[in-house]
């Protein structure tokens, strides 16, 4: 069976987490924080959301002088749909498959 | 401590980073982590993103280079080595001021064998410690005595092709203690060995020649 991308539970966890408010732009270490992921983790999965245009990405102009302009991020159209859609497929899953589906809860945060 | 760590995680990550996106991404979220620990955390993962980032022809090399410095040094601390040779007294085997490949660790797997050229540590004359090639003679339980110039080992002479033509031996019979080697020089007329030095042990041992330079 081929594997269906972008449903690994960190994945998941990251849709989870834009699509609680997705017209907002997340800060990364925010979304490290509200997903349990280390930096290692969430950047790389970003990195290939925002290839692929389902997330977009803008530098954001810092709040005080001397600080850094800091990148934030937020789903596309594409995105949400996809997000959506996948965040459903793993609901399912999880109730028929209890021993995988404990992986891909979002609120399962880190083990 | 933790603005000590995040100093120093700036640091690393700014060069890290170089023009990368993302690695300037990681980097400007720094002074948003709180505690040294996920800090550490922050830059480690920032790390690996920035070396994903990294053309896969820069990883090659960076990881190359570290490698083969790597090999190199292991090879040079317990597989090869190269000495210098300072004395006549291995002649005509091997030259003064000649440079041998020394083998450390393939001895340890293989054992040895009478006759061949081991560097150790013994102590010259005056008691100081010196490295010195010499022959093994004489293995634990040999017994070692020479006769007519010639050395015997249990009874049986001894053929010593590589001595230079004419060249007498003499030494006291000698049965070789567990543990220990009974080691001559070549040149047996000048060699400070095993006839006029305590006999040095297994673990006095360096290496044996493979090669002479």
């Amino acid at each position: 069976m081929p594997r269906i991308p972008d449903t690994s539970p960190q994945t998941l966890r990251i849709f989870a987490a834009l699509l609680g408010d997705p017209t907002s732009w997340r800060y990364g270490y925010d979304l490290s924080r509200e997903t349990g992921l280390a930096s290692g983790t969430l950047y790389p999965i970003l990195i290939r959301l925002a290839e692929r245009e389902l997330v977009e990405t803008r530098w954001e102009p810092p709040a005080q002088p001397g600080r850094p302009a800091r990148h934030t991020y937020r789903l596309t159209a594409d995105g949400a749909a996809l997000a959506t859609q996948r965040l459903a497929a793993a609901k399912p899953a999880a109730k028929s498959a209890p021993n995988r589906g404990l992986r891909a809860d979002p609120a399962g945060a880190q083990s | 401590m933790s603005a000590w760590v995040t100093r120093a995680a700036r640091v690393i990550l700014r060069r890290a980073a170089g023009k990368s996106v993302w690695g300037q991404a990681i980097l400007a979220e720094l002074d948003e982590v709180d505690g040294t620990w996920a800090t550490i955390r922050w830059t480690v993962g920032g790390l690996r993103v920035s070396w994903r980032q990294q053309p896969a022809a820069v990883r090659r090399l960076v990881v190359a280079t570290a490698g083969g410095t790597a090999a190199a040094v292991l090879a040079g601390q317990f597989l090869l080595g190269v000495r210098y040779m300072p004395s006549g007294s291995m002649e005509p085997a091997i030259h003064m001021s000649s440079r041998v490949v020394i083998d450390k660790l393939g001895f340890k797997l293989a054992g040895l064998n009478h006759g061949d050229l081991l560097v150790l540590h013994q102590s010259g004359v005056d008691g100081t410690p010196q490295t010195a090639v010499r022959r093994l003679i004489g293995l634990p339980g040999d017994r070692i005595e020479c006769r007519d110039g010639a050395v015997f080992r249990n009874g049986q002479a001894v053929a010593e092709p590589y001595l230079a033509e004419g060249t007498r031996t003499d030494c006291e019979p000698y049965v070789v203690p567990d543990k220990m080697l009974y080691v001559l020089g070549d040149n047996r007329s000048a060699a400070i060995d095993s006839r006029r030095t305590a006999l040095p042990t297994l673990d006095d041992l360096v290496g044996r020649v493979i090669m002479t330079l």
